[in-house]
């Protein structure tokens, strides 16, 4: 049974994570569904990756601040805004996370500075893009375990292969497990008698070849690397099955956030089977920017068909020429505008009839402004607890 | 006079969903016509450069898109394969190795390995030679970057590579690193849009990129989308125009041709919008100009429903007379 809006989601729900291509306005919709909550009357949290300054800091946050600030109810005084709730706001800090995640569960202070001084876990602590998936997840499980919020809204780091973040604390488990980790330390302690099976013994040669390929200090340090992980395994496995867990419960709400171009269009519907594959429950899609049409009285499809076809385009060009020339500006922008609406809606609902057609799909329309203010964000929220219409415009 | 297309790499980075693909199909195109062997190569292809092209899927493959261009998605899995195949001669056993689970999530999270492998390839490309007459296979490859934030580490690894590397990996590493710095050979391009992060990102990538990889040549920033100024300095108000009678005349003419019902608000609608866009650019040109120390070659805003073949030309076409006007490239021949 899907929503029908997004205010009785957001009222119901503990945990919501936006997924989605990057540049679609994902963390300014993360942003504003947290404020719509707290206009609610919820205690809600956003969880951001890259937020625009400006937009950071309308919320308070100075730039790479990773500590959980309320926004201050005079803020949204100033602007205007009632809010019942809370707004509280913070950017995720991959290496920081990832540092408190080592110092979690390694046995001993020696193992964890080890590991901290480890020139791969710098590396990947800090840049990698897969490591930023993973401390997303495991943010959102820290503030879901110690913070005491009715709301936590997580903006994911925007995935090449969609849903990767998804899967990152399994990967991530398996590639420190105790099997990888003998594999990969055997063939340099001295030559192991034990069998590993076809498997293991392939690997052994292999890695021996390997080494001689790559350069013996390269495989050196990286087994160093994941020598150091040893016996860390078992609560990076345990924390792995909670957050899994977490995502599948009841409480928890997936939201696709995308635009209407084509590609970040076939890249939400590509993220909503993904999702069902997972069974994991997606709810909502927001499509952010949407073109609006002005003209009614005739199916969408029709007027695209005019708008294309070369006649109309004549009589528009008679239009005018009996307008006189200052306002073919004017007509000439209602001509993009509407052919640039007529492709969005027909996007639009292939989606709504496609990959999506279980959840609710909801519309903000674009705006002529940029959204880095709370007035900004006030006006999304706006458009967002707005309730669809039959047809499902907004 | 220069001519970037006369390069053996264009790197095109920038943040995602600012039309990266759109603009390096579109540079293809323009090499492709006047007469370059172009290889188009892309990280992570979704589908979408089948659909510009209107041709084939792009695979891990190369394969051809349409006359003098063809493309290539760089699949790390596939090059690592090859990769070791190549080096350790036991096809089967490498197969299995690779094939299995375990090497793959190893593989995954392995930092900077699979990157590294991958502009191996594209430096492998570079220097391919046709066996008949030792000419490059390539005259021009096309790079479309991971999102810029990826994109610079990606432009300093082979010299971080090459510090941690032995054997044939750091050879790998510092052949790409003379190909990235050799600014004959290799040049950059910024791709953003006229928004409010798409432009900090990029000014923030060049100026990083100015000092951590200070010798690759950065040529150009292409903003895309860029909206046209149709009202310069008139009031954007309809009203004010022909009085309500002449736009009553335009809506009704408009309406009976597009048969659908116009309100005289839509015009007044469509030139907000048209008039907002055209600000946003100005003010993001300003600030790019202002802030980059590059030359700026603005890609139009397409306005069409869909986006195919057909406006992919149209949007070269646009591209191919600003980059000569901007000097980057020369114009064509008279006779062709």
């Amino acid at each position: 049974m899907s929503y029908d809006d997004l205010e009785t989601l957001l009222r119901e729900k503990k945990v919501l994570l936006c997924c989605g291509s990057g540049g679609v306005g994902k963390t300014t919709t993360s942003a504003s569904l947290a404020m719509a909550a707290a206009l609610l009357g919820r205690k809600a949290v956003v969880c951001t990756i890259d937020p625009a300054r400006r937009l950071a800091n309308s919320l308070g946050l100075e730039e790479l601040d990773s500590e959980i600030v309320r926004v201050d109810p005079a803020r949204f005084a100033a602007a205007g805004v009632e809010v019942t709730g809370e707004l509280h706001a913070l950017m995720l800090d991959t290496k920081g996370t990832f540092d408190r995640l080592i110092g979690r569960y390694a046995k001993t202070e020696e193992a964890r500075s080890k590991i901290l001084a480890n020139r791969f876990y710098q590396q990947m602590s800090g840049t990698v893009v897969g490591s930023s998936d993973y401390m997303a997840m495991e943010k959102l499980y820290e503030l879901y375990e110690e913070g005491d919020f009715d709301l936590i809204v997580l903006d994911t780091p925007p995935t090449k292969h969609a849903l990767d973040f998804l899967e990152a604390p399994k990967r991530m488990t398996e590639a420190f497990d105790e099997s990888t980790l003998e594999i990969f330390l055997k063939p340099w302690a001295e030559t192991s008698k034990r069998s590993f099976g076809f498997l293991g013994r392939a690997l052994n040669r292999v890695v021996k070849k390997v080494d001689s390929v790559l350069g013996l200090k390269f495989v050196e340090d990286l087994a160093d690397f994941f020598r150091a992980f040893e016996g860390m395994y078992e609560g990076f496995r345990g924390r792995a099955q909670r957050v899994d867990a977490l995502l599948h419960q009841d409480f928890t709400a997936f939201l696709v956030v995308t635009s209407p171009q084509p590609l970040p269009l076939s890249e939400a519907s590509y993220f909503c089977d993904r999702l069902r594959e997972f069974e994991l429950p997606l709810e909502a899609v927001v499509v952010n920017r949407v073109n609006q049409s002005s003209l009614t009285g005739a199916p969408a499809a029709a007027i695209r068909g005019r708008l294309e076809s070369e006649g109309p385009r004549a009589v528009l060009e008679q239009a005018l020429a009996a307008g006189g020339t200052e306002l073919e500006p004017t007509l000439r922008a209602f001509l993009d505008q509407e052919l640039l609406a007529a492709g969005d809606r027909a996007r639009i609902e292939a989606l709504r009839e496609g990959s999506a057609k279980d959840a609710l799909v909801h519309e903000v329309p674009r705006f002529s402004r940029d959204v880095h203010d709370l007035e900004g964000l006030k006006l999304v929220v706006d458009h967002l607890l707005r309730k669809p219409a039959q047809d499902g415009t907004p | 006079m220069s001519d970037l297309l006369q390069k053996r790499l264009l790197i095109v980075s920038g943040k995602g969903g600012v039309g990266k693909t759109v603009i390096s199909s579109a540079l293809g195109l323009i090499a492709a016509s006047r007469g370059q062997k172009v290889l188009l190569i892309k990280m992570d292809d979704q589908g979408r450069t089948a659909e510009l092209f209107e041709s084939g899927p792009v695979s891990d493959q190369i394969s051809p898109l349409r006359d003098g261009i063809s493309a290539l998605n760089l699949d790390p899995i596939t090059v690592v394969t090859d990769y070791f195949t190549k080096q350790l001669k036991i096809k089967r056993l490498v197969g299995h190795i690779i094939g299995s689970r375990l090497f793959q999530n190893w593989f995954r999270v392995s930092p900077a390995i699979k990157e590294m492998i991958s502009l191996g390839k594209v430096w492998d490309l570079i220097e391919e030679k046709t066996w008949w007459r030792s000419t490059p296979v390539w005259d021009l490859i096309l790079f479309d970057a991971p999102a810029t934030g990826h994109g610079l580490g990606l432009l300093r690894l082979p010299e971080q590579a090459s510090k941690l590397l032995m054997g044939p990996l750091k050879t790998n590493a510092l052949g790409v690193q003379a190909v990235l710095e050799d600014a004959e050979r290799t040049g950059l391009l910024l791709v953003t849009l006229p928004e409010e992060m798409p432009v900090n990102e990029t000014v923030h990538f060049h100026t990083e990129a100015r000092v951590q990889v200070p010798r690759v040549a950065q040529e150009a920033v292409i903003l895309n989308a860029a909206a046209p100024d149709r009202f310069g300095e008139t009031d954007a108000d309809p009203a004010t125009w022909s009085g309500p009678a002449g736009q009553a005349a335009m809506a009704s003419m408009v309406g009976s041709a597009l048969e659908a019902e116009v309100t005289n608000e839509a015009f007044q609608h469509a030139a907000d919008v048209g008039q907002a866009r055209a600000s946003l650019t100005k003010r993001y040109r300003d600030e790019l100009k202002q802030r980059i120390r590059l030359p700026i070659v603005e890609v139009p805003y397409m306005f069409s429903a869909a986006f195919g073949f057909k406006q992919l030309e149209q949007l070269s076409g646009h591209l191919e007379r600003n980059l000569i006007e901007a000097g980057l490239i020369p114009a064509r021949e008279a006779s062709s």
